[in-house]
């Protein structure tokens, strides 16, 4: 696949403020999970919270300054879309009137949608990066281009 | 006579795969076929799984691309060889977060699972981390915290912290902590149900990759020799290691390394018109062979 140059660009400087989201995400769904499988009446661990809140506020600022081309609007409406639900999963974590478990994972699932959708309109936005999987050990040998020269 | 029936089911295979990473050491010694599978276990009013193994819709071709992962086949069609649906399934003990293991969570609607709560933990913390941390994310793949997420919404995630004596009957989990993952765990089958029990099988995870980890390559001097690939300690490998081979009297054999080619060779096993192994290591009161 061959992009113009400032879709190339966009592809480029898209993919921080993605592992961002992906990060984010992560954090938040870990949150939730850690919270129903812990023991009742255990301290709510939220530091899953504070890690996608950094994560999402570094993002919002990277996406400030990457505009998006013609044809890249589809995928940056994607990435403002999903930034906004986990956006709006941090505000309700917080809200003081009470923990709304619902809304709160019907935003991630949002977030989910749009960021495999990502991936979907162009590749490189894999939501999983198996470079250091078992099976990828090998990678080099298959992709020798891939190799990095030492500094 | 066995409590389950227990088979290993080839689901994909990687066909040119390091020495290096299943073993330690030898780097110069070529490479060996790498079976993707999973364990099944019948017997006790359950439908067990040992891992889940992943989803091909969601990530096969860029693996099979990429690094060489061949042959994958769903679990309906891998199951059916023991007369099996994936909605049969009513357990499922999930050995380590890494996408192989793991990545089918959704594919089982109505089992229960478990994994050790410090894989979690740990797991999530790493994802915290840098990118210049990723190889301590290893190959876990994020999307599953959120299938694992829905999971323990239904009441089907079950985290176990630490060692956990019959979590079904006559099966126990073992904590194997940071050794190929964070939170690692293997999992020991009493199939007479005796709590000495003289017919364990020990399924290790990926905390062995090959016989060869439990006698070293030379026959004559055998040696515990660690994986190649861990974020944990060479020295917990080992005794990790050391430990299963003692559930199991020494018996060798019985130690499962679920990615060795050549369990095929060790137990009775048929070739599947996919070009899959269904390998059987066990036979309860009243089962048919799925070999013969």
């Amino acid at each position: 696949m061959s992009f113009s140059p400032p879709l190339a660009r966009y592809v480029a400087d898209a993919k921080a403020p993605h592992r961002e989201l992906q990060r984010a995400l992560t954090q938040l769904s870990a949150f939730l999970l850690k919270r129903l499988t812990g023991r009742t009446g255990g301290t709510i661990d939220y530091g899953p919270v504070e890690a996608a809140r950094t994560a999402l506020s570094e993002c919002g600022r990277m996406l400030q300054h990457i505009g998006a081309p013609a044809g890249a609007a589809h995928h940056r409406r994607h990435l403002d879309i999903a930034h906004a639900a986990l956006c709006r999963a941090v505000s309700i974590v917080l809200a003081r009137r009470g923990f709304d478990e619902d809304a709160f994972f019907g935003a991630l699932e949002r977030a989910e949608r749009d960021l495999k959708a990502l991936w979907r309109i162009v590749p490189g936005f894999e939501p999983v990066d198996f470079s250091q999987a078992c099976c990828a050990q090998h990678g080099l040998l298959v992709r020798p281009e891939a190799a990095a020269s030492p500094a | 006579m066995a409590d389950y029936s227990i088979w290993v089911l080839d689901y994909a295979a990687v066909n040119k795969f390091p020495q290096a990473v299943m073993l330690y050491g030898p780097w110069h010694h070529g490479i060996r076929n790498l079976p993707y599978a999973y364990a099944l276990l019948k017997g006790k009013s359950e439908v067990i799984l040992i891992d889940t193994g992943y989803d091909h819709k969601e990530y096969g071709k860029y693996l099979a691309d990429l690094y060489g992962v061949t042959n994958w086949h769903g679990p309906e069609e891998v199951l059916a060889e023991c007369g099996v649906t994936p909605a049969d399934v009513t357990r499922v003990l999930i050995t380590h977060a890494h996408f192989d293991h793991m990545g089918g969570l959704d594919l089982f609607p109505n089992a229960t699972f478990y994994i050790q709560k410090r894989e979690l933990d740990k797991w999530v913390w790493a994802l915290t981390l840098g990118p210049e941390y990723r190889f301590l994310v290893g190959a876990a793949d994020p999307a599953d915290i959120m299938k694992a997420t829905r999971l323990a919404r239904e009441g089907r995630m079950i985290v176990v912290d630490g060692d956990a004596e019959d979590i079904l009957p006559g099966i126990d989990l073992h904590l194997a902590a940071d050794t190929h993952t964070y939170g690692s765990m293997y999992v020991t089958i009493r199939n007479d149900g005796a709590r000495n029990s003289q017919d364990v099988w020990v399924f290790a995870g990926d905390n062995i990759y090959t016989y060869d980890n439990l006698t070293g390559l030379d026959k004559n001097d055998p040696q515990l020799v660690p994986i190649g690939l861990a974020v944990g300690s060479q020295s917990n490998l080992i005794f990790c290691s050391a430990d299963m081979l003692k559930a199991t009297g020494g018996e060798v054999k019985r130690v499962i390394p679920i990615h060795e080619d050549r369990l095929k060779d060790t137990f009775p096993s048929r070739r599947t018109k996919a070009d899959l192994h269904v390998v059987e290591l066990a036979l309860a009161k009243g089962e048919a062979s799925r070999v013969g």
